[in-house]
């Protein structure tokens, strides 16, 4: 049963992708192709920690 | 009589001149004369000076002496051809065409006088059969694009337009907040530990955006005029009208303001992205705030030429553009359902037998 909805999402996958072929036409949503080289200046940078989660995972040697 | 268009004629034999876009000369199919732009543009520049004063003073008259939304019909205009005094029924925003009678290229100056002058053009550099080719070329290799309709779809029109774009110089001040987590696994015993640590991640800055296209014309698919960016603007010229002869033109009939919150959506997405890139060094980041806010800096007025292709198939319409500098070409194309299902349960049927051989072999 895995079997067959693995092959059926791969299968879709790849007919999107052929039907996406057809449809050059979009609306951009991105202008990151008008940025000049030096047109970036990064002049706030913080990285602040925050807490640590831990999870833990039994793992199964068993037969899957 | 005084006329509000000008028709580029050939200065040897008066047959129509056009802009021909590999040799970037005006050049006469009939006695083979080829013109520098420069040149063609001081002998013209008389007429087009001419013709703008008439159309204006056309305009002035028409507006003391009829009521206001009588003075052009539907949103047309019309015209006389100066060389065989057809009248030419064009949309309002028109402002180059070619008579349909004697086929002179005609230019009407009034739409590029005072404000509505544009600041650049970039000259066609591609000819129509470069962009018949391209539409051919575009329907190869799409597996489910109909049969029928390579065969079938016949040509309906194309043509060379140079459409108006704004040009935007953009700046954006962003600041970003981001989740980000440092994700480590290691296994102890007969446990799988994933220790995570979270961060609060902050970025600042500035982003200038350079003359970021959006077309000013109504009449534009905007998804059409998007997907054939860039242009490149190295090849950019001062305006002139000389480069318009032969081809369509139109003035813009929305202005920059009505265009900016297209160019705005595009410029508040980009600095985002690219205040993330500023973000390294993390299992995952996501954009928790953003803040963005814009400043359009400078807003130039330029033509961009375009080649519009329409094909009809089964009583529908499909349009194609393509970039009339670069050849990039664009449009959407039919989808065959038949093939699109029969693919789509062949496709199945092969992966799961692929998956239960993989299966067997691994068990």
């Amino acid at each position: 049963m895995i079997s067959l909805i693995i092959a059926i999402i791969l299968a879709v996958m790849v007919c999107l992708m052929l039907k996406g072929q057809l449809r050059t036409a979009v609306i951009k949503k991105q202008a990151d192709t008008y940025v000049e080289d030096r047109g970036i200046h990064v002049t706030e940078k913080e990285d602040r920690y925050l807490h640590t989660t831990v999870v833990r995972q039994k793992i199964n040697r068993g037969k899957d | 009589m005084a006329t509000q268009v000008t028709n580029y004629q050939c200065p040897t034999c008066t047959a129509p001149l056009h802009f021909d876009g590999p040799s970037g000369k005006l050049v006469c199919d009939y006695c083979g004369g080829s013109y520098e732009v420069a040149e063609i543009e001081a002998m013209f520049a008389e007429a087009n000076k001419k013709a703008a004063q008439t159309a204006q003073k056309a305009e002035s008259e028409k507006n003391e002496d009829v009521p206001e939304g009588w003075g052009t019909e539907e949103g047309m205009k019309s015209y006389s051809c100066p060389s065989c005094g057809a009248e030419l029924i064009c949309d309002e925003t028109t402002a180059a065409t070619s008579c349909p009678y004697c086929g002179n290229t005609t230019v009407i100056p009034h739409q590029f006088t005072g404000t509505r002058r544009p600041d650049y053009v970039i000259p066609f550099k591609l000819e129509k059969d470069a962009a018949v080719a391209a539409l051919k070329k575009h329907y190869k290799g799409k597996f489910l694009l109909p049969r029928a309709f390579m065969k079938e779809a016949h040509l309906d029109e194309v043509k060379g337009v140079y459409v108006p774009f704004w040009l935007f110089d953009t700046k954006a001040t962003a600041r970003v907040v981001f989740d980000a987590t440092d994700e480590s696994v290691r296994v102890s015993g007969d446990e799988r530990i994933i220790t995570s640590k979270h961060y609060k991640v902050t970025r600042g800055g500035t982003v200038e955006f350079e003359r970021i296209p959006v077309d000013g014309s109504s009449k534009m698919p905007d998804a059409h005029m998007d997907s054939i960016e860039p242009f490149n603007y190295e090849e950019m010229k001062e305006f002139s009208m000389a480069y318009l002869p032969g081809f369509l033109a139109d003035k813009y009939d929305q202005d920059e303001k009505t265009c900016a919150q297209r160019v705005h959506d595009r410029c508040r997405n980009s600095a985002v992205e690219i205040m993330k890139d500023q973000v390294t060094g993390y299992t995952s980041c996501i954009v928790a705030d953003a803040k963005v806010s814009l400043e359009d800096q400078r807003v130039k007025y330029a033509l961009l030429p375009v080649w519009l292709l329409s094909t009809k198939w089964k009583d529908k319409s499909y349009l194609f553009a393509m970039n009339g500098q670069t050849g990039k070409l664009v449009g959407d194309l039919p989808v065959d359902w038949t093939r699109f299902w029969l693919l789509l349960l062949g496709l199945t049927v092969g992966f799961w037998l692929l998956a239960g051989v993989i299966m067997q072999l691994t068990s």
